[in-house]
């Protein structure tokens, strides 16, 4: 059994990016220390990093195949984390925390890595996920957690699943048209949710469709995207590093959130259109480098994690940019690396280890159940 | 196992291809907000950070005609917010509780329940000690601010309260010179505006040219404060030794309607104004009237002298003390037998004053009421006065012709009563009494000095009321015998003639509506020098306890205590003794030692 650790090189692109753009986000979170005046945000960040470094560190030395033997049993025990939250009480309105003494444990974010293990497990061997009834078990798979996070609320966290889930099924091979079939039936049923969403979702949503770019600030939903466009219009394209303060006022400046879900438009405001250019293509030069590892990886269970965790990442970030510019409703979840959060940091941290894990790892495994390709595939 | 990678690889492609088209369309996304729409959001935030700011007008001062300060503003700071600049609004709230010692949770609440506010009141007119505090909290930068406000204060308290009155918290005048010459006082409030920095730094003032601040005038008063406070306190020695629900004092200048001074008693303190008592708002000297009584009864032989009904040396019979009018029977309170013009009023003699007043007849008498001014307020510069009342002539009947020569079925105010008194002693011109001395400086007062000078406003001549020598004729023969030999006695002064007549007034029993024999109005006008009159000085007391003194007449109740405000004033105004002996002699015992000082 050739088991050759660090066989191949470290993929350092995937380092250097992921230090990019915790960079960014550090000049971001500083700014809006600034703007905000109060100046803590900064310096906490870097002590989370301290911890998620050697996060990232450990799981790339992780042998990643051995994390297959208990994916399940990591899966189930996150779910059961995700009923303890209910146990506690409500922290600005939502249960999605778990008190542990100094800090507060968000067991959404580990239920996200334990999903992505165990749907890998489930899809490495099987052949069913090539007929439309062997999807039931992976949408199974999806829809506890997610209906679980829903019910914290958590709308932002939910999102994730269901993106996550078509890349990992698209990846292993399912079929096209019974993704394109279930997909059709989500939107049919668009009516269903609108209808189950409370009236302040509701009227986030219809605060995408009624906004204008520029002109009187708005009350209510759509301050908050006014003033994250705002605040974006602000930096201009030279960003205030370099162009100085646009405008005197410090209300003109003022974002809620603006060093977590909403970290963007600081470092869009600090650095200019150079400065969001570059988080973007940070982020798709990270990803390419992700799916590239996927690409190189012949253990099945090593390509579904890794494109499970660049899909992962990917939605996280598409989500709040999205929302960010006004393309999508505004709902809370972090930019990831980016964002002021110290579970947020930590879990990506952990994924991305994997993912660097996997890439020392590309030879595939001798198993007792090989991993099988039907034949006719497209 | 190679075909595995060949077709992951491709599906791995579909994936990035999906990512990329998502990211440019974020991308474009992101550069069309930072590019285009930017001049649209900057114009709007600009325009936020300029303030405009109102500049309070300083109220203007209030002064006596030596310029005493009556009334004055000092200036206090009051504190606001800008809640639309406050992140951590609780925080400021408990350091802003905790140095104001204010509810925080309160003032959150107010805070958080206009945050796009930019201002706010916190709490108004602080101590020094409070704006220390305040400073030394260091909040946000140009969330808060302090803004100069003026509190009213009134050096002299309870001195003449009811003519000055007082200026409310928000700065409304209200009772006295404060109200109705409120608009004057207040001046007009300025604007300016502020620039502030990015850190909300005032970094500029510009005085607005279109609404410059313009302070409030100052007001001097005819008022002479020393001769108020003798005033003050002759009300206290009547208020202490009579009881009476209600007393006020006037002291007038005879020769220009000067008010030298005006009190009434209840009274109250300016300085705390939620300490006012209902009643004591009211200036009884232009707010109560009442039916005159004796103290009218110059005015009607005025009158008759000088329609010629009747003649100084004429004697009338006074029916030993009591006379048949028709169904009514009048009484004098001494049976006289006949009695001179000039006794009738020294005796003041019911039924003497009822033979004149039916040579008269009623509309000889109504014209005698309107000639010296009663039934029209007098015009002076406070809020509030009445005009008295005088029925119409045509709803007078044969009662009346008994009734008004004796100062009855007509009513007037002291002040009314005082102004008519003036035109006897400035040689029958009825002038109107004023409260505002104009053509000063009031802020001038080396000017002004403490000298005795005359300050030459020319009190508005309504008209000539009665020729100079009737006038003159009533004063000298008539109302000085009053002091001398009749019922006014008690207010002698040693080294002047005085002039005065002594009134008590039936009220009507609530109860009953008769005249009543308990209630009375006691009043007292007396002036000095006789032959060239410089002071008045009228005190009328309302309902004086009969009990504890047993008599309730004007010459008893009020005119001791008018003799000695007399006094003081003459002294006050520097008017020499006529004649340091005269008069000696006649000086009743009781006050004695006091006018002997």
């Amino acid at each position: 059994m050739p088991q050759s650790d660090l066989s191949r090189p470290i993929p350092w692109t995937i380092v250097i990016c992921a230090l990019a753009l915790f960079g960014m986000g550090l000049s971001g979170i500083a700014r809006g220390d600034e703007l905000s005046r109060a100046g803590e945000q900064f310096g906490r960040q870097i002590v989370w990093f301290l911890l998620a470094a050697p996060a990232l560190v450990f799981a790339a030395r992780l042998p990643y195949r051995s994390l297959r033997h208990f994916a399940y049993a990591a899966f189930g025990a996150s779910l059961v984390l995700l009923l303890v939250v209910y146990l506690f009480p409500a922290r600005w309105g939502s249960r999605r925390w778990i008190p542990l003494g100094v800090m507060y444990f968000q067991p959404s974010e580990l239920a996200k890595l334990t999903f992505i293990a165990a749907l890998a497990r489930y899809l490495m061997y099987s052949e069913n996920y090539r007929r439309l009834s062997g999807l039931v078990a992976p949408f199974a798979l999806t829809l506890v957690p997610l209906g679980l996070i829903l019910k914290e609320p958590d709308l932002g966290t939910a999102l994730v699943f269901l993106p996550v889930l078509f890349a990992m099924l698209f990846a292993a091979g399912a079929r096209l048209k019974h993704l394109a079939l279930v997909a059709g039936l989500g939107v049919t049923v668009m009516p269903v949710f609108w209808f189950a969403m409370s009236a302040e979702q509701q009227s986030r949503v219809t605060a995408v469709f009624l906004q204008r770019d520029g002109g009187p600030t708005p009350r209510g939903d759509g301050y908050h995207l006014h003033q994250s466009k705002q605040v974006l219009a602000l930096g201009a394209v030279t960003g205030s590093q370099w162009g100085g303060t646009a405008v005197d006022d410090p209300m003109a400046y003022h974002l809620p959130a603006c060093r977590t879900d909403f970290v963007l438009c600081m470092v869009g405001e600090r650095w200019g259109l150079a400065g969001s250019l570059a988080t973007l293509v940070l982020y798709l030069v990270l990803f390419g480098r992700g799916l590239m590892v996927a690409a190189a990886t012949q253990d099945p269970f090593g390509r579904l994690l890794a494109v499970g965790i660049v899909s992962l990442v990917a939605t996280q970030s598409v989500i709040n940019t999205a929302m960010t510019v006004g393309l999508l409703p505004i709902t809370g979840i972090t930019l990831p690396l980016v964002s002021y959060g110290g579970s947020s940091l930590l879990f990506t941290c952990l994924a991305l280890g994997l993912l660097i894990s996997i890439a020392l790892r590309p030879e595939y495994e001798m198993a007792g159940e090989p991993f099988r390709f039907r034949e006719g595939a497209e | 196992m190679p075909q595995n990678t060949v077709r992951s690889r491709w599906r791995g492609r579909g994936i990035a291809t999906t990512l990329l088209l998502v990211w440019t369309l974020l991308a474009g996304r992101l550069a069309q907000l930072h590019w285009s729409s930017g001049d649209q959001f900057e114009r709007l935030a600009t325009r936020q950070h300029v303030f405009q700011e109102t500049v309070p007008a300083r109220p203007g001062e209030i002064v006596d005609r030596h310029g005493l300060v009556f009334a004055s503003s000092v200036t206090v700071k009051s504190l606001y917010i800008a809640p639309n600049r406050i992140r951590k609004g609780w925080q400021v709230a408990q350091q802003l509780g905790q140095a104001l010692q204010l509810d925080p949770d309160r003032l959150f609440e107010r805070s958080a329940a206009h945050p796009d506010r930019q201002f706010l009141w916190v709490k108004r007119r602080l101590t020094d000690a409070e704006v220390e505090q305040v400073r030394r909290l260091s909040l946000p930068a140009g969330a808060w601010g302090f803004r100069d406000e003026f509190r009213r204060v009134y050096p002299q308290g309870a001195t003449a309260a009811q003519v000055i009155g007082l200026r409310d918290i928000d700065g409304i005048g209200r009772g006295g010179i404060e109200q109705s010459l409120h608009a004057r006082l207040r001046g007009t409030d300025g604007k300016r505006e502020l620039m502030h920095d990015a850190r909300g730094r005032v970094i500029e003032v510009r005085e607005s040219a279109v609404q410059p601040v313009r302070h409030g005038e100052a007001i001097a008063l005819t008022l002479d404060a020393v001769i108020q406070v003798h005033a003050e306190r002759a009300l206290d020695q009547v208020m202490q030794q009579w009881k009476p629900k209600s007393a006020c004092a006037v002291v007038l200048d005879p020769r220009n309607g000067d008010v030298l001074a005006m009190a009434s008693r209840p009274t109250f303190d300016p300085n705390q104004p939620q300490r006012v008592p209902a009643d004591a708002w009211k200036n009884r000297a232009i707010a109560d009237i009442y039916e005159p009584g004796s103290t009218f009864k110059p005015f009607v032989v005025a009158r008759a002298l000088e329609r010629g009904c009747i003649a100084r040396d004429e004697v009338f019979d006074c029916e030993n003390g009591e006379y048949r009018m028709g169904r009514r029977v009048l009484h004098d309170h001494h049976r006289y037998g006949r009695l001179s013009v000039a006794d009738i009023l020294v005796k003041s003699s019911n039924i003497g004053m009822a033979k004149i007043g039916q040579r008269l007849s009623n509309r000889g008498l109504y014209e005698a009421a309107l000639a010296f001014g009663f039934g029209n307020p007098t015009g002076i510069e406070l809020p509030g006065e009445l005009p008295g009342m005088i029925r119409p002539l045509k709803r007078w009947n044969s009662y009346s012709t008994g009734s008004v020569p004796i100062g009855q079925e007509i009513a007037a105010t002291p002040l009314q009563m005082i102004a008519a008194y003036a035109a006897l002693a400035n040689g029958g011109r009825l002038i109107a009494p004023h409260l505002i001395a104009v053509g000063v400086d009031p802020l001038d007062t080396d000017a002004l000095g403490h000298s005795q000078r005359s300050i030459d406003v020319g009190g508005a001549i309504v008209s000539q009321a009665v020729s100079p020598e009737i006038a003159d004729w009533i004063r000298r023969e008539a109302l000085t015998a009053v002091v001398s030999r009749g019922t006014g006695k008690k207010a002698m002064i040693r080294g002047y003639d005085v002039f005065g007549k002594t009134g008590t007034a039936q009220k009507p029993d609530p109860v009953t509506g008769e005249y009543s024999r308990q209630l009375h109005v006691s009043s007292f006008v007396c002036g000095a020098p006789a032959d060239d009159p410089r002071v008045l000085v009228l005190i009328s007391v309302d309902e004086p306890t009969v009990a504890l003194n047993g008599e309730h007449f004007g010459g008893s109740v009020a005119a001791p205590a008018a003799g000695e405000l007399l006094r003081l004033s003459l002294l006050r105004l520097q008017v020499p003794p006529v004649n340091p002996s005269h008069q000696t002699a006649l000086l009743p015992d009781e006050f004695g030692d006091e006018l002997l000082e």
